[in-house]
């Protein structure tokens, strides 16, 4: 038999619907094992009755669970007596007075513990986002370094731009260096300076270009420490040196010198 | 207190089911027991007798978990099938025949539905758009046939159809669903 033939012929559609005779059943069984795209029609046509039979969805009483529960639990032992037919009546509304009882003590119980579930899904929930909003931060921040470090890496892939290593001095940031990214093209300058040490607080390190032989030093202005910053630079240099000031800047360089390097011609 | 988890892989749920893990039956007691609730009211169109067969039902699931086979199709459609007969034997039980009335909520539902079928849809109350548009000739084939379990031939004389042509009509019906379906969910 085709398999298009089989799928239209229904019998599908009466498996699904729970009313297949035996024999269908033994058949469209066999079917679906043999063709994976009767298999596949199958399902799809469960997965529509699953999702109509869902829309019929109701809040089952809270005390039947626990009821449930208990029931698997004992279930071992247990045969199906619970499900027998009544035949005496009035012990049995005694019972169901005393069932009443404890199932409404059940609830109270049930509910008490809910609310303790909600409130603990709540505290949950709440940390969660706390978590989010953390994540978020640690994200805009790395952003920012991984576009500080692209622009870096243009930076050094640019022919426009020489590049000057300076070297930490020795007696206070030894193995330390920074970078000075010069374009005479576009007269711009950028430094980079994260092996240097952190400056204290209160201090912040600045450039200077010096030309001729020392005799001129320009203020290359004050950066910060850490990323990729613009420095002022519009001439040529032989040196760049870094000094350690108070925020904001001076004049006149008064600090510690902390790296230096000479510029190639 | 212990923390619960609030999400598992049905394979998860399946394995640990079948280790007779009752902190895994909870978890599939609280995520299933609406729908097959709903379900088994609609069939035997009373909540207290619904009640019963809702713990029948999950009883038989907790103690046959060992013969459900993932290949053969998701958990839930297993799940739903064990609720579904479990509620349809009822309806068919002497027991069930002696108190009850004859007709379902569902067949009387859905046969005001195919009475009228613009006055009586207030009576659907929280169902979605897809059982709106439903059409009604639809809505009657699936719920006989699941709801109340009419047979094959059963449906047939009541709709007044060949026999024949029944499997024809439940795919159509069947179809559709499907179709209104699809524009929500791509399953």
């Amino acid at each position: 038999m085709k398999v298009q033939e089989y799928i239209e012929s229904g019998i599908l559609s009466i498996y699904v619907l729970g009313v297949a005779t035996e024999e269908e059943k033994a058949e469209v069984e066999q079917m679906i094992e043999k063709y994976p795209e009767i298999r596949e029609e199958l399902h799809t046509l469960q997965a529509a009755m699953n999702e109509y039979a869902s829309q019929f969805e109701l809040q089952p009483p809270q005390e039947l669970k626990e009821r449930i529960m208990q029931r698997i639990t004992t279930e071992s032992t247990q045969s199906d007596a619970y499900l027998g037919t009544a035949k005496n009546t009035s012990t049995i509304q005694r019972y169901g007075i005393a069932a009443t009882v404890i199932l409404l003590l059940m609830s109270l119980a049930g509910n008490f513990h809910f609310y303790t579930l909600w409130k603990e899904a709540e505290r949950d929930l709440s940390v969660v986002k706390a978590q989010n909003i953390e994540n978020d931060k640690k994200i805009i921040a790395l952003e920012a370094k991984y576009r500080d470090i692209e622009s870096e890496l243009a930076m050094v892939q640019n022919p426009s731009f020489q590049i000057t290593y300076l070297e930490g001095m020795k007696e206070v940031a030894p193995k330390s260096y920074a970078t000075v990214f010069w374009s005479d093209e576009k007269k711009q300058a950028f430094i980079f300076t994260n092996s240097l040490p952190p400056p204290p607080k209160g201090k912040q390190y600045q450039l200077w270009a010096v030309t001729k032989g020392d005799n001129i030093v320009w203020d290359a202005g004050v950066f910060d420490w850490g990323k990729l910053s613009p420095v002022k630079c519009f001439e040529k240099p032989d040196k760049f040196i870094i000094t350690l000031e108070k925020e904001g800047g001076v004049p006149k360089a008064e600090g510690q010198a902390y790296a230096i390097g000479a510029v190639k011609s | 207190m212990e923390k619960e988890k609030t999400f598992l892989l049905e394979s998860e749920l399946v394995s640990q089911l079948q280790r007779k893990d009752s902190k895994a039956f909870g978890y599939l007691y609280d995520h299933y027991a609406p729908s097959l609730y709903g379900v088994i009211c609609r069939i035997v169109g009373s909540e207290e007798i619904a009640q019963d067969v809702l713990q029948e039902a999950f009883l038989k699931i907790w103690n046959n978990i060992e013969a459900y086979e993932p290949s053969k199709g998701k958990l839930f459609t297993w799940v739903l099938n064990i609720a579904r007969n479990t509620a349809i034997d009822k309806l068919r039980s002497k027991e069930y025949k002696n108190t009850q009335q004859k007709d379902s909520l569902a067949s009387k539902q859905a046969r005001n539905k195919s009475d009228d079928n613009s006055q009586q849809i207030g009576e659907f109350i929280g169902l979605n758009d897809v059982l709106r548009k439903l059409r009604a000739e639809h809505q009657l084939i699936i719920d006989m046939m699941y709801f109340e379990g009419y047979t094959q031939a059963e449906v047939a004389e009541k709709l007044g159809i060949p026999l024949g042509t029944v499997k024809t009509r439940a795919r159509a019906a069947l179809e559709h669903l499907r179709t209104l379906l699809r524009e929500d969910f791509d399953f």
